[in-house]
């Protein structure tokens, strides 16, 4: 349900970025995404990366990079997860 | 031994008694009493001098055994320290190979003194394959095309990383990409200066697995060669770009020069199992 109270401006700003404190979203080229909780943990951020065009991408579970066999299963509440695309060359 | 030869006193030579035999009977004279003859004198000063001679012969070969024997020796002990001192040589030029194991060799990796002490060059067997402009995707046909057996170099001095490049199999010149200024311009992309960990091998896949990963897309913000040999030049490489949005499939059907030098669909010839990958 959304909140009528009108925001500042810089708040809404900072919500934006982290996304709110409790959620469970994941996070791929600036956009937070809801997660249902329980769901598939690894099918889910690979259905995400492939829908942003991402190939090959890190993923990061509370701000660590976690590689495939530390991924946790399934998508816990407040589990904030972000998908980085590699740096570039050149 | 030389003093017990001359101690050998030829007037301490007494004689017991003369033996005789006539026919079947035996003799014996005893000495009566003690009165030096003449003659007996100058048998004995006859052989004082023979004996003196043979002794002074018998010291002589002595001595020319002794010498022979320490010159043998003396000779043995010198190809001793010799040998002592290359063995010691060949000791400090050593170097510990590092711990690299069957497995290892499977995920492409060989390694090879450095010219410098302590260094060391990790080869490993990897893979070029652009599949990203800028991070769009390139139509998957085109991209085949484009696959190419690269080796990736990264050498260390001791436990540090001191670069990263990708090189020819043959020849081991560097690899033309469009991201090559030789060494490879790595962009935002910093590899880890130093190895941390006890599995130095699987480190340094992992290393070479990320480069390759990187070189997965091509920066038209940085390009260093805007045509590589061997790959198209960027300007025909933007007429291919897919539209927005669209990823990258896996690509299931290689073409055979690819299959043949041992690429998979993924890209990475090696487990991948540890790499987020969609594509």
């Amino acid at each position: 349900m959304r909140n009528e109270q009108v925001w500042d401006q810089e708040v809404e700003e900072e919500l934006y970025e982290e996304g709110p404190r409790s959620a469970t979203y994941l996070r791929v080229n600036g956009m937070n995404h809801e997660v249902e909780i329980g769901a598939s943990f690894k099918n889910t951020v690979l259905a995400m990366a492939k829908d942003a065009g991402l190939g090959k991408f890190r993923v990061f579970v509370g701000g660590e990079e976690v590689g495939k066999s530390e991924a946790p299963e399934v998508f816990s509440e407040g589990l904030k997860v972000e998908l980085r695309p590699y740096d570039v060359a050149g | 031994m030389f003093e017990q030869l001359d101690n050998i006193n030829v007037d301490a030579i007494e004689l017991d008694g003369v033996t005789l035999r006539l026919g079947n009977r035996i003799l014996k004279l005893v000495i009566d009493e003690d009165s030096p003859a003449e003659a007996e004198s100058q048998i004995r000063e006859e052989f004082r001098e023979k004996i003196a001679s043979k002794l002074t012969v018998i010291k002589q070969n002595i001595n020319d055994k002794v010498e022979e024997m320490s010159n043998f020796v003396n000779t043995l002990r010198s190809d001793y320290d010799r040998k002592e001192i290359e063995l010691q040589k060949r000791l400090d030029n050593m170097v510990a190979m590092p711990d690299m194991k069957h497995d290892d060799l499977f995920k492409g990796l060989s390694i090879a003194r450095g010219s410098y002490p302590n260094e060391t060059y990790w080869l490993v067997q990897g893979i070029y394959w652009p599949k990203y402009v800028d991070r769009r995707a390139i139509e998957h046909n085109y991209t085949k095309k484009m696959i190419s057996h690269i080796i990736i170099c990264v050498v260390t001095k001791g436990d540090k990383i001191t670069g990263v490049s990708t090189r020819k199999p043959i020849g081991f010149d560097y690899f033309q990409h469009y991201h090559q200024s030789n060494p490879d311009c790595w962009g935002d992309w910093h590899f880890p200066r130093s190895l941390k960990g006890k599995n130095h091998a699987q480190e340094i896949i992992r290393i070479a697995q990320e480069a390759q990963i990187v070189l997965e897309n091509i920066n038209t913000g940085s390009v260093a060669t805007r045509n590589p040999r061997g790959l198209p030049r960027k300007d025909t490489l933007l007429r291919h770009i897919m539209p927005e949005g669209q990823g990258v499939e896996q690509m299931r059907n290689l073409r055979q020069d690819s299959r043949r030098i041992g690429v998979k669909p993924g890209g990475l010839q090696v487990d991948e199992s540890d790499f987020w990958s969609s594509d």
